[in-house]
């Protein structure tokens, strides 16, 4: 079955010139199926290429080396109405909500444009009946943020309106790069719910891109932990967080500010990163890994699976088959949804 | 951080918040930004100040400082440092006051250093301003590399510039600047708001073993229930410029008594089981325009005609444990939310 978005063997490089190259990403893979609708995460630090791997998933940049490809087209060499179709099944969130909005126009104007853009109605009537609607679906009032400015609207009212617009074109994707990191506790939730709802009421994937383990491992079926431009561990969420195998994920769970006073942070030894200035042409965490061993420094680990539902790249756990990188959907658990909570109808 | 209670001995507060009122002048009036927070704290504590965004938390730290710009002005109350008043203090007093005993880390932290000082002169900067008689060169150094020591950073780096450093140790040296006079009082503004889990765990617990090392009092200001958790000592909840409820880490994390503190810790995800993630239904007021009796009122579940009337009292409804709510006296405890309410509070 041709998955419907499909990264292939990536490399992104920034910079030109001789020396002052950075590589964003390198040798990634990942699809995103057209039979299941899932939520995959993906999680990284700054700097792990995270925002890069979204831009690229939208066709806003292209790849260095490898491929994008949308059900089974290479998004780098549509014609034109293809990447119409590339566009309307394949739809962002980005994660300013201020940011994204014309300032200029009412925030109307960001639903009206889609629909007239891929002409999904067909009388001025309809545009506002659907426009309405959309803002309805996300727990929102028409009369309260339709016909408003994007700075009369707070920051999570704005990023809502940001989800019913993918409500409205409905896409089979939706890749939403930090979409909370900007939005208060109390009001994060019920964006995240609203995304967990399109996903299951609408069949919609999400991509669902963050630096917070814990919102991921939340809505997500599956995860792929990056550091620095490569995938360090992928697989389903409950074997990831739960008995992670890769030192970085490791150490990523273990610094996660759990709100639980009886389990703070342990004052364990944490290799800094300043500390060491030994280069590294092997596993990139090396200079931060308490376990670096010799081979670590020289020889970049493969992504091995571990588990039926994990695969890492550390040289501590590569006794299991080494994956190649297309083959990393293997490790991803089925989506379970028949046994997925129902949630309560929007009020 | 409990009320003066005569018969029990205590140690003296290094920090009391009194009625602190700051207000913020607008077209549209009044905003009440802080309205009427009183707090307390000795020596060692370490409070945590939690609230989302406009419910007054970083114009607190602000104010603390006496560091509250126009259009912002504090219109009332005391900030009493050892018994002395910060808000009535005469400038040179003032300046005397800052950074050696309350001193803050602000908030993005990496952008209050200047950028064209190596580290070491952004250090002596605010020590030679506390002891402007002459110091030998030597001396300041070895200061400087004990003061970078101490927030675990190489003396090397008392060379360089700040672009020189990576965020989490830009961070340290904010640290370090802070603390060089050894202050009683650290207010820290969200200070790893920018960083990494891993930094931000690195950067935290280094203000944790400088504080205790000093003895000195925290007044951490954030809006992650998780870093309070692992963190604070005590934890004050901030909504719409009030204190709602101010209690133990634990307890009030276990057993919150006001409402908005708990349905706050209800939206909040965890590692351990995958649960129903629910949000506070509606949107926090603003300021220009709050609702008559209790602000939270229109989230409420539990809201009765009571609310809507009379704006609640911070009060102690347990030793040690401050809410401000009409449940209370009556309850004993938070009672359950009532079943329609928990569908209606789901996501929407």
């Amino acid at each position: 079955m041709t998955p419907l978005l499909e990264v292939r063997n990536v490399r992104k490089v920034f910079g030109g010139g001789k020396s002052d190259t950075t590589v964003a990403l390198e040798g990634v893979s990942f699809s995103v199926s057209s039979e299941h609708p899932s939520i995959t995460g993906i999680v990284g630090e700054s700097g792990s290429g995270k925002t890069t791997l979204a831009r690229l998933m939208l066709g806003i940049i292209g790849p260095t080396h490898g491929y994008l490809f949308h059900r089974g087209r290479d998004v780098a060499a549509m014609s034109r109405r293809e990447r119409r179709e590339f566009r309307l099944e394949v739809q962002p969130i980005f994660q300013d909500p201020f940011d994204v909005f014309n300032p200029f126009y009412h925030v109307d104007h960001a639903l009206a444009v889609p629909i007239r853009h891929f002409k999904l109605a067909d009388s001025r009537r309809e545009v506002q009946r659907m426009v309405a609607e959309a803002v309805e679906a996300v727990g929102l009032r028409p009369s309260e943020t339709l016909g408003r400015y994007p700075h009369q609207l707070s920051g999570g009212q704005c990023q809502r309106i940001m989800v019913a617009r993918a409500f409205l074109i409905q896409p089979r994707v939706i890749v939403a790069d930090e979409p909370v990191s900007m939005i208060d506790a109390s009001l994060r939730a019920t964006i995240l719910g609203s995304l967990q709802r399109l996903n299951r009421e609408l069949a919609i994937s999400v991509v669902y891109i963050t630096h917070d383990l814990m919102t991921a491992y939340q809505i997500c079926e599956n995860i792929i932990v990056f550091y620095r431009g490569s995938i360090v561990e992928a697989g389903s969420v409950e074997r990831v967080i739960r008995s992670p195998k890769h030192p970085y994920t490791q150490l990523l769970i273990s610094s996660t500010p759990l709100p639980d006073p009886k389990r703070r942070w342990g004052e364990d030894a944490i290799v800094e990163e300043e500390s060491t200035r030994r280069s590294t042409s092997g596993c990139k965490f090396a200079p931060r890994c308490p376990s670096a061993h010799e081979p670590c420094w020289t020889t970049v680990p493969s992504l091995c699976r571990t588990d039926a539902d994990r695969a890492a790249a550390c040289f501590l756990c590569s006794d299991g088959p080494v994956l190649e990188n297309e083959e990393i959907n293997q490790v991803f658990a089925p989506p379970q949804a028949e046994n997925a909570p129902t949630l309560p109808e929007a009020n | 951080m409990i009320p003066a209670n005569p018969t029990v001995e205590r140690a003296p507060d290094v920090l009391r918040v009194e009625d602190l009122k700051v207000y913020y002048e607008t077209s549209k009036g009044h905003a009440k930004a802080v309205d009427g927070v009183s707090f307390s704290l000795r020596p060692g504590e370490r409070l945590g100040l939690i609230g989302e965004s406009g419910s007054g938390k970083t114009t607190i730290a602000m104010a603390l400082m006496r560091l509250t710009h126009p259009p912002g002005r504090i219109v009332g109350g005391r900030v009493l440092l050892d018994g002395r008043d910060l808000l009535a203090m005469r400038e040179r007093e003032l300046r005397r006051a800052r950074l050696k005993e309350i001193a803050l880390v602000p908030q993005g932290a990496m952008n209050s250093l200047n950028p064209v000082m190596r580290i070491s002169d952004q250090i002596i900067d605010g020590v030679m301003a506390h002891e402007p008689d002459r110091h030998p060169r030597m001396e300041l150094e070895r200061r400087v590399a004990r003061l970078l020591e101490r927030v675990g950073l190489e003396s090397s780096v008392a060379g360089r510039y700040p672009h020189e450093l990576s965020g989490g140790m830009k961070q340290r040296a904010v640290l370090a600047i802070a603390t060089s006079l050894d202050p009683k009082v650290i207010i820290a503004d969200e200070p790893t708001s920018a960083l990494d889990v891993v930094v931000q765990r690195q950067v935290m617990l280094t203000l944790g073993r400088v504080q205790e090392g000093l003895g000195a009092a925290v007044v951490l200001v954030g809006h992650d229930m998780g870093l309070m958790a692992q963190f604070a000592d005590l934890v004050g909840v901030m909504y719409a410029g009030k204190l709602v409820e101010v209690g133990p880490v634990e307890q009030l994390l276990t057993e919150p008594r006001h409402p908005y503190t708990r349905l706050l810790i209800d939206s909040l995800p965890a590692l351990d089981e995958k649960r129903e993630l629910r949000g506070i239904p509606g949107l926090p007021p603003t300021l220009v325009d709050m609702p008559a009796g209790c602000a939270f009122n229109p989230r409420c579940p539990y809201q009765h005609l009571r609310c809507r009337t009379e704006t609640p009292e911070l009060w102690e409804v347990d030793p040690h444990r401050q809410v401000a709510c009409h449940l209370y006296p009556e309850h004993s405890a938070l009672p359950a939310i009532p079943d329609k309410q928990i569908r209606e509070g789901a996501i929407p």
